[in-house]
């Protein structure tokens, strides 16, 4: 004999009560499928609507640190932003110089659109000019930005107000933390000539990589920064926004926590109940199995099975439901992760609970249950 | 006779047993019985005497208070549970008072239940359920329910779940206590049988026809 055939022969005749006992397995259905249902369609909308806060959170930048200096500042320059990018925890620095106001080339009269020089990274690509040609100086636009001087994307030219001719050579897409910058327009600044001092910025933002990290870059920026006069200088820093999503998470967590443990609560105690009732009256069938050979871990495995596979199935029924239920009522769907937790935690909670009356079955005497007419 | 052949398969030495603590309750002390292979040994006696308790001590049920059991040879009655529950699955078979079916299930999957106690695999044993079914008599369609088949076919059915595993010891309590002659003729016969390839049958039983008809006979008094 085989463990496999022990274990197969084990799931097939623990198939066989849930197809025979229809009693059991219908209270056990209905009773997890509701518990299911339940937390999904409470603490999962609260688990959905937590998860769209907090991504939108995000969006505003829960994880940008703004540095500003009034004119030319000791230390806040291209030189500051390449020791930035170097830093494991900061995933983009971008700095930018003083505003020009340019207009369309064709229309001097037209609306104004302000541009910055600009150094460092912007989505992941880097601010820097081609090795000057005959074509000038070229300028990146954002769609909006293009739209305010009556330009198609990415094309055209502009004039500055001061005389220069910049050529617009590619559009730009602003990431999320920048949105505030918008309608943004960008001269990627020309490689810095050997030997010259780095040029100043006058703003700097500072993406991290994670909400977490905004404290140590920022105590890093202060450091680096410390020889610049302080009423020249303004550091912000998310760390108002951190502090919010944090209390969000935390908030609604703890809320439907309780919940969660309730309805939990509630099932494992009602299938404990439920399969107490239902090996009293089957004693003597479990009174024959032991009389005829069966163990005692038998007959545990045998009704744990047979609880684990019905609960299985009926997580599975509630979770899938509540889904499709909020789904068609336009309402938060909750995470994929959430709702195989919520299943898998009934599962395992049914059968966990399942093994206490399981054990008292398997260690009654079998000869009293079968002397029971 | 070489001396292994000589040695009981089922040996009872001095055994004791109570049901409970109080001075009225069922209790025997000091009972030797050894039952020999393939022979049939009947126990008979009057009602309440013991002989169900006694059955249910030899098949390893109850815990004796004193004394021993020895299965071929070896002591049998201090094993752990789980080693007595092995036994029960893989070294006998049983046919209760009542025949004690799974009413749930059919009457295939009955004759075949102990295949899962053995660890082994059923439908490898449906042919030889079916057989057995016919040799017994039992002429009901094999997927029929217990709750669907007479008192006498249920008795048979176990006989046949007894019969399936082929076991060295059956214990019978009153197998034939709801059957006509002729199927009581037909179980016997089967019975008898399973003892010519060398097992031992205990039979409990009222039936002086029956007592008779055993190579052996143990008479229990009233308590
Ligand atoms: N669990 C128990 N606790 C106490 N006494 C019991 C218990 N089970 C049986 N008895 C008693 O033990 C005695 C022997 O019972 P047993 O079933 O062995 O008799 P029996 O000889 O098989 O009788 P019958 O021929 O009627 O089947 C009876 O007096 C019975 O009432
Ligand atoms: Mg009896």
């Amino acid at each position: 004999m085989s463990a496999r055939t022990v274990i197969l022969g084990l799931v097939r005749e623990a198939l066989a009560a849930i197809r025979t006992q229809h009693a059991v397995t219908a209270v056990t259905v209905l009773l997890l499928a509701a518990s299911s249902f339940t937390v999904v369609t409470t603490a999962g909308r609260a688990a959905a609507s937590q998860a769209a806060v907090l991504s939108t959170i995000d969006a505003r930048g829960t994880r940008t640190i703004l540095v500003q200096a009034k004119g030319a500042v000791e230390g806040v320059d291209e030189q500051f932003l390449a020791t930035l990018a170097r830093v494991a925890d900061v995933e983009a620095a971008t700095g930018f110089g003083p505003v020009t106001d340019v207009t369309a080339a064709a229309n001097p009269d037209g609306p104004r659109l302000g541009v910055r020089q600009a150094y460092g990274v912007i989505g992941g690509r880097l601010l820097t000019q081609p090795e000057p040609g005959p074509a000038g100086v070229l300028l990146w636009t954002s769609p909006a930005a293009s739209r305010v001087v009556g330009l198609p994307p990415g094309a055209g030219s502009v004039r500055a107000v001061d005389g220069g001719e910049y050529l617009i050579s590619r559009s730009l897409e602003v990431p999320d933390y920048l949105s505030g910058f918008e309608p943004l327009a960008v001269i990627p600044a020309t490689p810095r000539e050997p030997g010259a001092a780095p040029r100043p910025v006058s703003t700097v933002v500072v993406l991290t990589r994670s909400p977490e990290s905004v404290g140590v870059v920022t105590t890093l920026i202060t450091r680096l920064l410390r020889e610049a006069p302080p009423d020249q200088l303004t550091i912000q820093t998310s760390e108002g926004l951190a502090a919010l999503r944090k209390a969000v998470g935390g908030e609604i967590t703890r809320s439907s926590r309780g919940l969660i443990l309730g309805v939990l609560g509630a099932a494992a105690l009602t299938s404990a109940l439920t399969v107490f009732g239902y090996t009293m009256l089957r004693r003597k069938d479990f009174g024959r199995r032991r009389a005829l050979g069966a163990t005692r871990m038998t007959i545990v495995l045998l009704i744990a099975l047979q609880v684990m596979l019905t609960a299985a199935f009926a997580a599975a029924l509630g979770v899938g439901v509540a889904l499709a239920y909020q789904a068609l009522r336009h309402q938060p769907v909750p995470p994929a992760g959430f709702s195989a937790a919520v299943a898998i935690a009934i599962t395992a909670l049914a059968t966990l609970a399942a093994v206490l009356p399981a054990t008292l079955t398997a260690r009654r005497d079998p000869v009293r249950e079968l002397r029971v007419p | 006779m070489t001396p292994a052949a000589e040695t009981p398969l089922l040996h009872a030495r001095n055994i004791g047993f109570r049901y409970g603590r109080r001075e009225s309750d069922y209790r025997f002390d000091d009972w030797t019985a050894s039952f020999p292979r393939g022979a049939v040994t009947a126990l008979t006696g009057p009602s309440g005497c013991g002989k169900s308790t006694r059955l249910y001590l030899l098949a390893l049920m109850l815990r004796i208070s004193s004394g021993s059991i020895e299965l071929d040879g070896e002591r049998v009655d201090d094993l752990p549970d789980g080693a007595r529950a092995a036994l029960r699955a893989n070294r006998f078979g049983f046919i209760f008072q009542d025949a004690a079916l799974d009413t749930s299930r059919t009457v295939l999957d009955n004759v075949v239940e102990t295949a899962l106690y053995r660890g082994e695999r059923k439908r490898d044993l449906h042919t030889r359920a079916r057989e057995l079914l016919d040799e017994l008599g039992v002429a009901v369609p094999a997927d029929r329910k217990p709750g669907e088949v007479s008192g006498g076919q249920a008795q048979r059915i176990a006989t046949c779940r007894a019969l399936i595993g082929r076991p060295d010891v059956i214990v019978a309590d009153e197998p034939t206590g709801n059957l006509d002659p002729a199927s009581a003729q037909v179980l016997l016969g089967a019975l008898r049988r399973h003892t010519d390839q060398g097992a031992g049958v205990i039979i409990v039983t009222h039936d002086p026809g029956v007592a008779a008809w055993a190579d052996h006979r143990i008479e229990l008094s009233a308590s």
